[in-house]
């Protein structure tokens, strides 16, 4: 083992690029979060994790969003060799590629178009509808001549495809969403592109979204819940027989009318078609309608002893385990398992319960793991076998995927020291990276009811917190304490070759990393 | 997520309030919007739980009628409220979703006179029950428009001085709203829904020590009768004007203990020993008259083809509808049935038959009448009497059904009883503990009545409330 960091040191000394990337908001298709090729960070070295470099960015901050979770490509071709480079985008349209070995900014893009003429015009101080650029791009496959891709969408609904080398357009933009739509973080699944979009914004309808690549007319396919909005973090997670899953937020539940709120769609292309194939609907979504605690956690699927599962999970604070191929059985209300409440006790639709989607892993031993983070305080009820102090502000908790008696379920194995905001995380040899946000995250007061605006919150907003965490046990195993100057709200960590990503509102991209030598 | 609501509403999010005495200012009794309970299940109502408050008894006096307000946004998240008062000066909120505390207040007593000791007849303390704007028409969820602080509206923790005029706050748009309650000192309390404090200083309003009736809200004004002389306050009807500086206007009149009931064009109505009065909203102007002798039941307005009618009770089971465009003349009246009417109508359209219904409460049971349209002309018809509950508090009806509550006496119990609307039958009955001075509340899939031991209780049907099962 120590040999082989020697070698990684050596190397990453040497400017020889490593192999792994992280290509996609939550790392891959599936929205596991999980990056299987790190070698570098360690349960033992990365209590030594620092600021590799910070880069400031000329990225304009909208509403609370700034910047999203950076995508990660190694060993691209470029006049000056091979680069690692990070591909970060801001909410104002911009694209940036960046030198991830010494935090050097190579290119950067700005997406030009005139005023947004569709749609109802967005409102100034509402966070959730901040218009620009909200999707996290996603990086193609090689082409045939070894150059990188990345499909990138501008906040006028325009998809375009840059050369991660330099940033270039290597082909005419072309048509997907609506202009300041509000469309998730990007997938890319067998030359098919698809988003999610919500809260309506500027008019947009609430949908899952899809286009091939390859079709010279790039026509839109749409599939519709009808709902509130598909506002799960890393958009669509996609599982092996090419069906994308998004959560659909608040909304009702009519089988009658293909209503599907308060739950998870699953929609499949057929043809020039894009249809939903399959659902899954809690058996409580009218309460989760009442109280506003929307189902709006991107799934995160996995194979699990020769079954292909998901988890996804709601403001409520439960996490459900469902099989892709009959998620929620024949009535499409069952899942294999649902958790207790793990937080949310006072049933609040702001600042508790589960926020942004799911991770899991399996370790050397072949136990599947799953995370979820959470805002608030733990359920004073919640049942956790390894705690690490008292949780108020949120945390992140690790279960067990277990078989009984033919019975899967989720067995609570650890809950984490308390975070304000716990986000997404990720994992990696062993390591879980979380981060609590900073943001405040109130939109309603005891004086006046319903105010949520971006103005107050960004000034009651702290900064975020970077936390490595014993993917076994959740002990601690470094905090950045108060390095970071700003809060972090829609962002995301992106890791890969021994360093580990967030964009801040600040528009500060952090790296972090090993001392090097 | 404001925008996911305002989809949610043209998905069809609704929340229904009760938000005083018999539901509405017009004093229908009528859950408009209330479908859960039907004919065929209401058999299998459930007590979904009770909750006991904190609050000592005064004379016959507990815990007022309950009211609901279905939709709020507080800071700690969406609340369905369930609201009551305390015969001890109190206000009690819960969260009528999960039968938790959200919170309670307390008055203390600010006038120079002494609290009166309680009696029958004058329990003192508290003895109006909570309301707010509105009526029990299901609004849909919260929108944007109306959102931040209304004109005047000061920042948590700060109260304006007396005499400056705030309005009401909005409903329809934060709902954050407010609630009104009236303490035994007779100062009018503007509560935060969300925390129970005051919005403004307490204004003065009633006498001290006065047994008030049900409270009535309309365009930004208080209504309120003092009744059977408590405290050595003559029996008068008051109306505060919140947007003009508080002002408040009185006049002489035994009231009922519902109170006034209030047309569609603002106009009040109120039942006195002797006649039906109209009169100007605000300054309480007499703008018409309509002898009539018999004091015992509040009337009750509704829509009739294209008027604003008013059914008024009278001596000895007397019925007569008047048009609120001209009182003096009756639109209808019924002969004398020997059962006096008490307490408040309840009154409802079936959109079935276009049929009107009314349903009174007498000290035997419940009757049902029917309005008629015979060459355009009403007529009163009694359709049915039910023997089953008597001595009820003012009916509900909902979606069909009559739903009376059986207010029993110190050595009795309470009874609460659904009946089928369009023939009387008795299709549920349940047996409190102990007797009630409470009204009924009907809405979003449960009913709520209080008891003397200072007990709320809810019924509904567990599958219905997964909030409570864990399913």
């Amino acid at each position: 083992m120590r040999k082989l960091k020697y070698i990684a040191l050596a190397a990453l000394a040497a400017g020889i690029a490593y192999g792994a990337d992280w290509l996609t908001d939550g790392g891959d298709p599936q929205r596991t979060a999980w990056q299987r090729d790190e070698h570098i960070l360690t349960k033992d070295n990365v209590r030594n994790l620092q600021i590799l470099w910070k880069l400031k960015l000329d990225n304009q901050p909208k509403e609370m969003h700034s910047l999203f979770a950076p995508l990660i490509v190694s060993n691209v071709n470029t006049p000056e060799g091979k680069k690692q480079i990070a591909i970060e985008a801001g909410i104002s349209d911009n694209v940036y590629g960046i030198d991830a070995d010494t935090g050097k900014l190579l290119w950067q893009k700005h997406f030009d178009y005139p005023p947004v003429a569709e749609g109802r015009g967005l409102r100034p101080g509402d966070p959730l509808c901040p218009g620009g650029q909200t999707a996290t791009p996603v990086i193609g496959p090689p082409t045939p001549s070894g150059a990188r891709v990345a499909y990138a969408m501008a906040g006028d609904g325009q998809v375009h495809t840059l050369n991660v080398a330099n940033g270039e357009e290597m082909s005419a933009p072309f048509k997907f969403g609506f202009g300041n739509g509000k469309s998730y973080a990007l997938n890319l699944w067998d030359g098919v592109l698809f988003t999610t979009t919500s809260q309506g914004c500027n008019g947009n309808p609430n949908q899952m979204w899809a286009v091939r690549l390859d079709d010279p007319a790039h026509n839109v396919m749409t599939a519709t819940p009808k709902s509130g909005g598909l506002w799960g973090r890393t958009g669509a997670a996609i599982d092996s027989n090419g069906v994308a899953w998004a959560p659909t937020g608040d909304g009702r539940y009519e089988k009658e009318t293909q209503t599907y709120g308060n739950g998870l769609i699953g929609a499949k292309v057929y043809g020039d078609a894009l249809r939903i194939e399959d659902y899954f609907i809690p058996s409580n979504w009218s309460w989760l309608q009442k109280r506003d605690l929307d189902f709006q956690v991107t799934p995160a699927i996995f194979n699990y002893k020769g079954k292909e599962l998901m988890v996804t999970g709601s403001k409520e604070c439960r996490v459900y385990l469902l099989d892709v191929k009959n998620a929620g059985g024949d009535d499409h209300q069952t899942p294999l398992d649902r958790t207790p409440l793990m937080c949310n006790e006072e049933v609040n639709f702001a600042s508790a319960g589960i926020w942004g989607s799911m991770a899991t892993w399996e370790d050397s031993k072949g136990t599947r793991w799953v995370l979820t983070p959470f805002w608030g305080p733990v359920h004073p009820k919640f049942q956790v076998p390894v705690t690490h102090g008292p949780v108020k502000d949120g945390a992140v908790v690790a279960f067990k995927v277990e078989e009984k008696n033919g019975k899967l379920s989720l067995v609570p194995a650890w809950i984490s020291r308390n975070m304000d905001r716990a986000e997404p995380p990720v994992i990696a040899n062993g390591v879980v990276y979380a981060y609590g946000n900073g943001e405040n995250t109130e939109q309603a007061y005891s004086d006046r009811g319903l105010d949520d605006a971006s103005p107050l919150r960004i000034k009651a907003s702290t900064h975020a917190v970077v936390y490595a965490l014993d993917a076994e046990t959740g002990q601690e195993l470094y905090s950045s304490g108060d390095q970071i100057a700003s809060f972090a709200h829609f962002a995301g960590l992106s890791i890969a070759n021994g360093q580990l990503y967030l964009g801040t509102f600040d528009s500060i991209l952090y790296c972090f990393g090993l001392p090097r030598k | 997520m404001k925008r996911i609501l305002l989809f949610a509403i043209c998905l069809g999010i609704y929340a229904a309030d009760w938000p005083t005495e018999s539901g509405s200012p017009q004093r229908d009794g009528w859950a408009k919007s209330e479908t859960a309970f039907t004919r065929e299940n209401v058999k299998g109502l459930e007590l979904l739980y009770k909750y006991q408050a904190d609050n000592q008894s005064r004379g016959p006096n507990a815990l007022t009628t309950p009211m609901i307000n279905g939709r709020v946004i507080t800071y700690l998240g969406f609340k369905e409220e369930l609201v009551f008062g305390g015969s001890s000066d109190n206000v009690f909120a819960l969260d009528a979703d999960l039968n938790r505390p959200l919170w309670k207040r307390h008055f203390d007593y600010l006038s120079d006179k002494p609290q009166a000791p309680a009696t029958a007849l004058c329990p003192g303390g508290m003895t109006a029950p909570v309301a707010m704007v509105g009526s029990s028409t299901a609004v849909a969820g919260r929108g944007v428009a109306g959102r931040g602080l209304p004109p005047g509206a000061v920042g948590r923790g700060l109260m304006l001085p007396p005499g400056r005029g705030l309005p009401i706050a909005p409903r329809g748009g934060n709902r954050s709203g407010e609630f009104f309650a009236v303490s035994s000192d007779g100062y009018l309390h503007r509560l935060n829904t969300s925390t129970g404090e005051d919005r403004v200083a307490p204004l003065k309003f009633l006498p001290p020590n006065s047994k008030v009736s049900a409270l009535n809200v309309s365009d930004n004004t208080i209504y309120a009768a003092t009744l059977d002389g408590c405290g050595g306050n003559a029996n008068t009807l008051y109306a505060i004007d919140l947007s003009a500086d508080n002002k408040v206007a009185a006049i002489p009149v035994s009231a009922t203990s519902a109170g006034v009931a209030i047309g569609n064009n603002g106009d009040v109505y109120v039942r006195t020993n002797d006649a039906v009065l109209a009169l100007a909203p605000k300054t309480l102007e007499l703008k018409g008259r309509f002898a009539m002798a018999g004091g015992t039941v509040t009337p009750v307005v509704f829509a009739w083809h294209d008027k604003d009618v008013i059914l008024a009770g009278g001596n000895a089971g007397r019925l007569a509808l008047l048009d609120s465009a001209s009182l003096e003349k009756p639109l209808a009246e019924s002969a004398p049935t020997g059962n006096e009417f008490r307490g408040a109508f309840a009154s409802w359209l079936d959109p079935a038959t276009s049929t009107r219904w009314i349903y009174g409460a007498t000290a035997t049971g419940i009757e049902a009448w029917r309005v008629e349209d015979q060459a355009g002309k009403p007529v009163l018809t009694r359709d049915w009497v039910s023997k089953e509950v008597a001595m009820t508090a003012p009916p509900v009806t909902a979606n069909g059904l009559v739903f009376a509550l059986a207010s029993g006496e110190a050595s009795k119990h309470a009874v609460l009883a659904v009946l089928d609307g369009i023939t009387g039958e008795k299709l549920f009955s349940n047996v409190a503990p102990t007797w009630s001075n409470s009204g009924l509340a009907v809405a979003n899939k449960r009913i709520y009545f209080t008891t003397h031991d200072n007990t709320v209780y809810c019924f509904g049907f567990f599958a219905d409330q997964p909030q409570l099962t864990g399913r």
